[in-house]
């Protein structure tokens, strides 16, 4: 059986720099995942529906314009309305003081500037493999 | 059930049958193929960046204008160093990403070098069997290789942009051979007057159109001659039995291919234990066996 992952990277909201998304989708790939990638500009209701077309094993969001809060909570709201359970990570500039909310909406892990390639990998294959095992 | 809760359970079919062919046997004798031949089928191919998704993205929209439900299959290349793969085809679609009327799934091709594999066939099926009734496979395709997409789809547009080459490029076998109309693309380009002389000199006899799909321009024509071509295949006699034979006798022969590639990958037949003279010495010995049962011998 082919156990690909398959990841969604989305710049939700008006923000317009997607190097760091595209960083992180060329890792990705080069790590053997599938890697969709949506552009900027996206909003919740086409993320969502991203997701649910290409079945994707997990959402990872990249938002640099401190929006992540109210994006993050309508995300939510829409995928517990539908019935979705998707894990979600969140990359980009996140205040500190923020990170404890966010986590609270059910992000599983928020990425900060610095941080290395190395432990987005791993951190998103345990969360993949964790969410697999739930599932099986 | 509302249009997302379909989209989720087809989305959860797609990855079942990439994953587990096995599921699939339920669901390929089912298939009623009258049924199936009411649902067309349209290949895109050509080479990377000559405009198929954003193609697709226009005629989707036009497909809409009508109500009509609309799959795309998008297909993009894996990576043969890690096996990953980064899929950017539905980037181009935006418009469509809010419309649950649309469903998109990129894919990655999985290394076959033919531009689609074998899940693809029951991906196309499945969506056909789910009220869409337009279905579009897009596919790499340098217009070189062996474009296997055509035997899947009841017609093929090859997009061509200016820049891909003279004459001669032209008059070489592959895509356009291949293909049922040629799309040029970019028509708004200064260079693209060269691309229509290119394709003269190369004596093209093809249905041909010119389209910008960034001024979307023409692509209503491009919609009306794909219809025309459409209704005059699928009313001659036998088209659709003949088509699906042609269709399972490809989808066999990939299902082939991809086991005979998995053997050639599996340690027992790892040939880099073998040095160089080994390796001579098996060349001829195989290509003494190959010739002996080519005699019948």
């Amino acid at each position: 059986m082919d156990e690909k992952f398959r990841i969604l990277i989305a710049k939700p909201g008006l923000d317009g720099h997607d190097r760091g998304a595209k960083v992180v989708a060329r890792a990705l790939m080069d790590a053997g995942m599938e890697v969709i990638y949506t552009g900027l500009r996206q909003t919740v209701d086409s993320i969502i529906n991203t997701a649910i077309q290409e079945d994707v094993d997990l959402i990872a969001l990249s938002i640099l314009s401190g929006a992540h809060l109210s994006v993050c909570e309508r995300l939510f709201k829409k995928m517990r309305d539908m019935g979705m359970d998707v894990p979600v990570v969140v990359g980009g500039i996140i205040p500190e003081e923020d990170v404890e909310e966010l986590k609270k909406m059910g992000v599983k892990e928020v990425f900060g500037p610095g941080t290395s390639i190395k432990r987005i990998v791993e951190e998103l294959k345990r969360i993949i493999v964790e969410r697999r095992r739930r599932g099986e | 059930m509302n249009d997302v809760e379909r989209n989720m359970e087809i989305s959860k079919l797609l990855s079942d049958v990439e994953k587990e062919p096995k599921k699939y046997h339920e669901f390929l004798r089912k298939i009623d193929i009258d049924e199936l031949c009411k649902v067309d089928i349209i290949g895109v191919f050509g080479s990377s960046g000559s405009g198929k998704s954003s193609l697709i993205g226009k005629l989707a929209k036009l497909y809409r204008d009508e109500e009509k439900k609309v799959g795309i299959i998008a297909i993009d290349p894996t990576s043969s160093k890690s096996g990953g793969a980064f899929l950017g085809d539905r980037i181009r679609m935006r418009d469509l990403f809010e419309d649950h009327g649309v469903f998109i799934r990129s894919v990655s091709e999985k290394n076959t070098g033919l531009g689609l594999n074998s899940s693809i066939f029951s991906m196309v099926f499945i969506l056909a069997s789910n009220g869409f009734e337009k279905i579009f496979v897009e596919t790499v395709g340098s217009g070189q290789t062996s474009v296997d997409i055509t035997s899947l789809c009841d017609l093929s547009l090859l997009v061509i942009s200016p820049g891909s080459g003279d004459e001669i490029q032209f008059m070489k076998a592959g895509g356009i051979e291949q293909a049922d109309i040629l799309v040029l693309n970019k028509s708004d380009l200064p260079e693209f007057e060269f691309l229509e002389l290119e394709l003269r000199n190369a004596m093209i006899q093809k249905r041909t159109v010119r389209v910008s799909t960034i001024k979307n321009e023409n692509v209503d024509l491009l919609k009306d001659e794909i219809e025309v071509l459409l209704s005059k295949r699928k009313k001659s006699v036998g088209y659709c039995r003949e088509k699906m034979k042609k269709r399972l006798k490809k989808h066999v022969e990939l299902i082939l291919f991809e086991n005979l590639r998995k053997v050639l990958s599996s340690i027992e037949f790892d040939l880099s234990r073998y040095d160089v003279e080994m390796l001579r010495s098996r060349i001829v010995e195989d290509l003494y066996f190959m010739v002996k049962n080519e005699k019948g011998g």
